[in-house]
């Protein structure tokens, strides 16, 4: 009998999992995979910040411009003076936060898909597909957007589950070492969602997501390459992946916990996970290690899960999920418009200067302040963030 | 996409990419195919390669991909007698441990620097014939199957190599001339970064147990084990667990990889092109027989196939009689080595523990200058003739 299972060794499994055997508890990480950070599920960018935060994985490259792209042609760039966001190694950044894990005493074991979960009195029965079974006091579930753990104990997956589809293009040196993002938005480019071409110092990856249904995602993006100009005859990878968007309410259940993409601790904005997943992992070891230290995770213990996530997340989460209600709601037309009024260069200064991918919402205040007319996009949802 | 090219290479490691690239650089058009949906994932090797020959093939060292530096190699007897090698003596054998995903990935980016076209998630599914010849590749893009025309199809699908088969080159292979592999990616491990260590005997039957460190606390630990002494499947891995867990410096580490695989130790063979067709790398069979590495032989097959199959298409001709320019080209460099170190791989998977004893402490008595397996061997011949009398005019 161990104190934890944590089921997956992302990142914020592995943090998870590294901040509990600090604490002193029995853990042993569970990933279904034989190498752990493959497949890629990631367009491995992220803040300086973040970046410190998985414990420096090398930076490919450094960027600190963005360029939006509008369906109708508008093209808002922004430029800030010093780097605002790196561009990882999505697999060497797992392996370091699984190191990590190990050498705080966490026992990891490769191949091992759950297929089975049985609740006893006071401990947790898991099953793998080969026969192999673990005896843990809780499960943790950080087993990305389709989440096993989340359909074997009926919690409810988030929101929504965005598919999203990423090709590493062979591009020109002069491409590659740019420290520009491109965002394109569209209904035609990525519905309910946007593309990306991100340079990465020595390729380029050009990805999009698209609203749930949306069944041809590969289709968009051909279609983004072409339309975009850029070469796609050398593709060096492709990725496909789900985004999970909208925070899980009630990610426990008794004994099991859900921590990072299966609970949509996704930033609802860009769906990046890492930044909000890290700081998840802390909520959830915090919760876990008060749980454990108690009687036990017991179902009415765990009720304080929700309560350290939102303390951890902050506000953030929450702003920036309005923000995406009113994203989805516009137009490629009011898109375009909006693009056009967050041109005026006191907007664009005000992005320059303080713009975070981490914290996005927090410049809805300013740029509102800037450009009054944008309220009329959706009053009653924009005022709440002022 | 094209569905037209002078040349296609199936595969996208090491081997195709230096041909893609040396194809491309000769003028030709080229599109490399690569059944996986990344290219240089999942890796299957030891990562530990020489470095001598890099530059002779033009590919540049780089951070990006050399996780260590080593010193030299230690190789261990069954009893714990040491023969240690220095760089200096190894005259090149020894060199770097690798990433061998971004390696891979490095060598696709110069096959497409220089104008090569590439494909993931796109696998051969058969060779297009018209009038008797290979016309071009059928293949299978995401799902949807397609013909793509070429004049030259290079066959750079590695150990499980299908091209060869279809276009009816022999590259069957017997269980002896197989080691079936198993190797795990520790981290927390707590080893001597300066030393690549391979373990001989009895302990991997036919093969050896490797420790190639790609840090002080990772190492890549594997087994090659002869198939032909495999008597049941999960013995490779059971005697690579046991030997992890004699071993406590590496006995602490947990793996966040664990692959298995096959790698083929064969005499060279026969024949490596057909019309329209040359094999390059692990497909041709072209690795070496005693330890097992097919990074070098792999990327010089493949620049020489990539330089043929561009003086082909120049010259309009794409039979096997232009092609044996290929098959000389790389027996000329590479097949009396191979052929030499089959012959002592034949013997070792032969040799009792007592014996491995005696031929490591033989030779790490003797003072070389550089230890190669051919000096090894010319040791081995001073002190016990018998052992290496089949081959011996050979050295």
């Amino acid at each position: 009998m161990i104190d934890v299972a944590v089921v997956g060794a992302g990142p914020v499994g592995s943090r998870t999992a590294s901040l509990l055997a600090k604490a002193g508890f029995s853990v042993e990480i569970l990933e279904e995979n034989r190498e752990v950070g493959r497949p890629v599920q990631c367009a491995g960018l992220v803040s300086p910040r973040t970046c410190e935060m998985l414990g420096k994985p090398r930076a490919l490259n450094s960027l600190r411009g963005v360029r939006v792209h509008s369906a109708l042609g508008t093209v808002l760039e922004v430029r800030a003076s010093e780097p605002r966001a790196v561009v990882i190694d999505r697999s060497e950044a797992d392996k370091l936060v699984a190191s990590e894990a190990v050498k705080a005493g966490a026992k990891l074991h490769l191949g091992w898909q759950l297929s089975a979960l049985e609740t006893k009195d006071d401990f947790v029965i898991l099953s793998s597909m080969d026969g192999r079974t673990a005896e843990a006091r809780l499960v943790i579930g950080a087993d990305g957007a389709t989440s096993t753990v989340r359909r074997l104990s009926g919690i409810v997956p988030p929101a929504e589950l965005l598919p999203a589809f990423e090709y590493e293009l062979a591009c020109g040196s002069e491409t590659a070492v740019s420290d520009t993002v491109d965002i394109w938005l569209g209904s035609e480019v990525a519905p309910g969602f946007f593309g990306w071409t991100i340079p990465t110092g020595s390729t380029l990856r050009v990805g999009l997501a698209v609203c749930p249904g949306e069944a041809n995602a590969k289709g968009r993006l051909d279609a983004l390459v072409s339309r975009t100009g850029l070469d796609g005859s050398r593709v060096l990878g492709s990725y496909a992946g789900l985004l999970p968007i909208g925070i899980v309410e009630k990610p426990y259940a008794d004994r099991v916990m859900l921590v990072g993409d299966s609970a949509g601790h996704v930033k609802p904005l860009s769906g990046g996970g890492l930044f909000t997943g890290l700081l998840a992992a802390q909520a959830c070891a915090k919760t876990a290690a008060s749980c454990l230290t108690a009687d036990g995770p017991s179902l009415s213990r765990l009720s304080s899960y929700p309560s350290e996530l939102k303390c951890a997340l902050g506000a953030e989460v929450t702003r920036a999920s309005s923000l995406r209600s009113v994203f989805k709601s516009m137009s490629d037309k009011t898109l375009d418009s909006t693009l056009r009024t967050l041109s005026k260069p006191s907007a664009v200064a005000l992005v320059a200067r303080e713009g975070d991918i981490d914290f996005p919402s927090r410049l809805s205040k300013g740029l509102l302040a800037k450009c009054p007319s944008l309220l009329g996009l959706a009053p009653r949802a924009l005022k709440s963030l002022l | 996409m094209r569905d037209d090219y002078d040349v296609i290479v199936v595969g996208a490691g090491p081997a195709g990419s230096v041909a893609a690239r040396d194809a491309a650089r000769g003028g030709a058009s080229v599109l490399m195919i690569e059944k996986r949906q990344e290219i240089g994932v999942p890796v299957r090797c030891g990562e530990g390669i020489a470095k001598v020959w890099l530059d002779d093939l033009g590919i540049e060292p780089s951070s990006k991909w050399i996780a260590n530096e080593v010193d030299g190699a230690r190789i261990f007897s069954p009893s714990g007698k040491v023969l240690v090698v220095d760089q200096k003596q190894a005259g090149g054998e020894t060199g770097y441990v690798i990433h061998r995903d971004i390696f891979d990935m490095e060598l696709a980016k110069d096959a497409a620097r220089a104008g090569a076209e590439i494909m993931v998630k796109t696998s051969a599914i058969r060779l297009l014939r018209e009038n008797g010849r290979v016309a071009g590749v059928r293949i299978n893009h995401f799902g949807r199957e397609s013909d793509v025309r070429a004049k030259i199809v290079i066959g750079a699908d590695g150990y499980e190599s299908q091209v060869g088969r279809w276009a009816g080159i022999d590259t069957n292979l017997t269980p002896n001339d197989v080691d079936t592999c198993y190797q795990y990616t520790l981290v927390g491990v707590d080893v001597d970064k300066r030393f690549n260590d391979f373990y001989c005997g009895s302990i991997a039957p036919g093969g050896y147990i490797w420790v190639f460190p790609k840090s002080a606390d990772t190492a890549n630990v594997g087994i090659g084990h002869q198939l032909s002494k495999v008597k049941h499947p999960g013995d490779p891995k059971r005697r690579l667990d046991e030997f992890i867990a004699k071993h406590p410096e590496l006995r602490k580490g947990y793996p966040v990889r664990e692959i298995a695989g096959a790698v083929s130790i064969c005499a060279p063979i026969d024949r490596t092109i057909a019309d329209g067709i040359m094999l390059v790398g692990d497909a041709a069979r072209l690795v070496d027989p005693v330890h097992g590495g097919g990074v070098f032989s792999g990327c010089v097959s493949g620049s020489i196939a990539g330089k043929v199959a561009a003086e082909a298409v120049k010259a309009g001709d794409y039979s096997s009689a232009f092609l044996d320019r290929y098959e000389k080209g790389w027996r000329a460099q590479l097949e009396e080595k191979l052929f030499r170190n089959w012959m002592a791989k034949e013997k070792m998977a032969t040799m009792s523990d007592e014996t491995f004893d005696k031929a490591v402490e033989a030779v790490a008595s003797v003072d070389m200058k550089e230890i190669s397996v051919l000096n090894v061997l010319k040791a081995i011949k001073e002190r016990f003739p018998e052992l290496i009398k089949e081959f011996e005019d050979l050295l």
